[in-house]
């Protein structure tokens, strides 16, 4: 709430800038618009002297919709975007009950994947494709593949990158692992031989914070990937019934079961949280040896521990390749992108507002500098060229990971139906706790097939 | 004349007291607010619903469905572990506390004072700084002078249930201390004046006067820990999730999780309905076993 305050408060006061009266006259009806404006007064069809509407919520990234959203409404007086944001928690809840309930803003924010595909379903949201015509057919062609995929359905977009990408990297303490004698590993069986290595140092091999469940997600992309390639996913994300019988899938729930035998993982990793900070600290403290993460871990460690990272000690390398697998290692898993949707039941002058706003405003030159200057990378053409200017070696080292990539599978609680990220969540929780075997995780996954 | 009509009806009861038309404003909020949801949660239970678009009549799958998973039961009987523990836990450490602070002295209204502190913060934030105290790796529990003591407390399925029951006493007993506290003032001191002229010692006037006329305090309290432990939500969500895998999921964590995370209405709502049930049956079998109905006096006679 107070985040989405003083949002409003920024955006009004850079509206009104005659004096200092009439400023704090804005920021009153600026702090009497936050406790009044629900999804009603912001309009679902830009009423409340708004064009449109806008919903995002509160991240590193979130600097970039308010300056986007500032300099259209600069550029269009009378043409004004209302842009709440607010934040991550229990956002997915209310976006889902405004939607249905038709009280939506112009611009939604999601992430795409098995939630969107529900929109779509249910007609809640527009066809970007088709509502950008045309005469603002560049909107897409700005980003780069594999950002768009997880928003295209059916052959058309139905959502706008905004964000950066987060692809799966691992992570690791280059002063540990040069003391412990070991290099980078390419292949699954280098992994475990690193692991070994760790586990005779008395340190962590792998930082994991498995009370989070979500961190789980990506060792059983990457291995049913590495194993069976992108095709297995895509199988089970068209519900085809037999998808999650996949023998790929089973190797892999072995090969999760097996590095959590090794002593991969700390005994106390089901206590450890992401959002505590506390994974990331394992690793820059030298407790873990390395980390699997979204590709933000860098951003976070960097602004925990500067020095760690200005040491060089942080290095990086993509999930190992498995040996005798189909999949490609070049193929990457986490989140391509956060995006705007257009919701259908706004009037076609906000749709159309929104429209002209995305193609003049988002992912920009200024907008990409902008993400790029946050330590950040945009899926966007143009921040290939930036990137190796700004001589960032992590942000160029993403940046050519997801290009290069063949494949981008979402992350997995996102890319299946909320029902089916809601058991895999527990089923890799008991995976990883040994309380199911890889077989009974198949069947609890199968059971959820349809649903 | 209007006072001694007034008087006269009342005798006579041909006035039954304010017209019925005053409690029509809090009946009507109750009926919107409270029977047309319940109702709307049965109804939901019989649908498939997603929470978009509109639901679709499914009949008795989602109950089918409920009451022959497994996980169903688990979580009802994790409730009703922490339900009894939190029982056994709260009440003898809350009547006791409650007791002692009922009586004067500087040094006890300052204790006091600082020990109502948790009742001020609200579940989530208890949950936050559990969860960062009890953290493995840069917790407090992680300090190695602490033992048998520095473990991981929460990550593991022997303990995390007992740790969730310390928790929330520690953050709920302030509360049931203050219902006990009041009572114990109630109690008129001419029973003590009495119980000690005749030479009866603190042990026996706790067990002969304090106990028994702390009844009623006894059947709110336990009540209100009962039926409310069927509600904690919040405290646990923030604290584990409902993990490691379903060692602490209990049935309203449960609830929320099918309903908003799973996003699948029908199955929540017949779960809601079950949960319910249940604390409506629990609430009725107490106040009929302890007679709390008959509302009957402690104090006649004194």
């Amino acid at each position: 709430m107070s985040i989405r305050c003083q949002h409003m408060l920024s955006r009004r006061g850079l509206l009104k800038t005659s004096g200092v009266v009439v400023g704090s006259a804005a920021m009153v009806s600026a702090l009497a618009a936050c406790s009044s404006s629900g999804p009603n007064s912001s309009g679902a069809g830009g009423s409340g002297g708004f064009a449109a509407s806008a919903w995002a919520i509160q991240s590193s990234q979130s600097d970039s919709y308010v300056a986007a959203v500032d300099r259209w409404n600069q550029a269009h007086p009378d043409e004004v975007i209302d842009l709440q944001v607010m934040p991550d928690n229990g956002y997915k809840d209310k976006v889902r009950v405004a939607l249905g309930a038709g009280q939506a803003p112009t611009l939604v924010y999601g992430w795409g994947g098995g939630g969107l595909r529900d929109y779509v379903e249910q007609g809640l949201v527009d066809s970007i494709t088709r509502l950008a015509g045309t005469e603002h057919a560049g909107i897409a062609e700005r980003y780069l593949e594999a950002t768009l995929g997880a928003a295209t359905i059916d052959g058309e977009l139905y959502g706008v990158p905004i964000g950066n990408m987060q692809p799966v990297v691992v992570l690791y303490n280059k002063e540990v692992f040069s003391t412990m004698g070991a290099e980078a590993p390419q292949t699954w069986d280098e992994l475990l031989a690193v692991v070994a290595k760790a586990k005779s140092a008395n340190i962590t091999p792998i930082a994991l914070a498995g009370q989070s469940k979500w961190p789980h997600l990506p060792y059983l992309a990457y291995l049913v990937d590495r194993i069976g390639g992108p095709e297995v996913f895509a199988r089970i994300e068209a519900d085809e019934a037999d998808g999650w019988s996949d023998p790929a899938v089973l190797e892999a729930a072995q090969k999760i079961q097996e590095l959590v035998q090794v002593g991969a993982f700390a005994d106390d990793a089901s206590a450890t949280s992401y959002e505590s900070g506390a994974a990331d600290a394992l690793l820059y403290t030298g407790k873990a040896a390395m980390l699997v993460m979204l590709s933000n871990a860098y951003s976070n460690i960097a602004q925990a521990s500067p020095q760690f990272v200005e040491s060089g000690n942080l290095g990086y390398f993509p999930f190992p390749a498995v040996e005798g697998g189909k999949g490609d290692p070049k193929d990457v898993t986490g989140n391509p992108s956060a995006y705007w949707y257009i919701s259908s039941a706004s009037t076609d002058a906000a749709k159309d507002v929104a429209i002209r706003f995305l193609d003049e405003q988002v992912m920009n030159d200024q907008y990409v500098d902008e993400i790029i200057g946050r330590a950040s990378v945009p899926g966007a053409v143009s921040a290939g060229d930036k990137l190796a200017a700004a001589d960032d070696p992590f942000a160029s080292y993403v940046f050519e990971l997801v290009n290069e990539a063949p494949a981008f599978q979402l992350s997995l609680d996102q890319a299946l139906t909320p029902v089916q990220g809601e058991a895999l969540n527990t089923a890799l929780d008991q995976l990883f706790l040994l309380e199911i075997t890889p077989q009974e995780f198949v069947d609890t996954m199968t059971a959820t097939v349809g649903k | 004349m209007s006072a001694s009509n007034n008087s006269h009806d009342a005798r006579t009861g041909t006035n039954a007291g304010p017209s019925p038309w005053f409690i029509a404003p809090a009946l009507v909020l109750f009926v919107v607010f409270a029977i047309v949801p319940l109702f709307g949660a049965v109804i939901l239970s019989l649908t498939k619903w997603d929470g978009l678009g509109s639901p679709e009549w499914t009949g008795m799958t989602n109950w089918r469905a409920v009451l022959t998973d497994p996980v169903t039961w688990t979580t009802i009987r994790l409730s009703l572990i922490v339900m009894v523990g939190s029982w056994v836990v709260q009440t003898p450490l809350s009547l006791l506390l409650g007791v002692w602070a009922a009586r004067e002295g500087r040094t006890r209204a300052v204790v006091t004072t600082v020990y109502f502190l948790p009742l001020l913060l609200s579940s989530a934030a208890v949950g936050l700084t559990f969860k960062n105290l009890l953290d493995p790796n840069f917790g407090m529990t992680a300090m190695q002078w602490l033992g048998p003591l520095s473990r991981n407390w929460l990550g593991d399925r022997g303990t995390v249930l007992t740790v969730v029951i310390f928790i929330v006493a520690w953050h709920f007993v302030p509360l049931h201390t203050l219902l006990y506290q009041a009572g114990a003032r109630q109690v008129p001191k001419s029973l003590y004046e009495a119980a000690s002229c005749d030479g009866a010692g603190g042990l026996r006037m706790f067990f002969q006067i304090t106990l028994p006329q702390l009844k009623y305090t006894i059947v709110t309290s336990s009540t209100l820990m009962l039926v409310g432990s069927l509600t904690y939500f919040d405290l646990i969500f923030v604290l584990t999730a409902g993990g490691p895998g379903y060692a602490t999921r209990i049935l309203p964590l449960h609830m929320y999780l099918t309903g908003f995370q799973a996003a699948d209405m029908g199955r929540a709502s017949a779960i809601a309905t079950l949960l319910a049930t249940l604390g409506l049956m629990l609430s009725l079998t107490l106040t009929r076993v302890t007679g709390f109905t008959r509302m009957e006096s402690q104090q006649e006679g004194i």
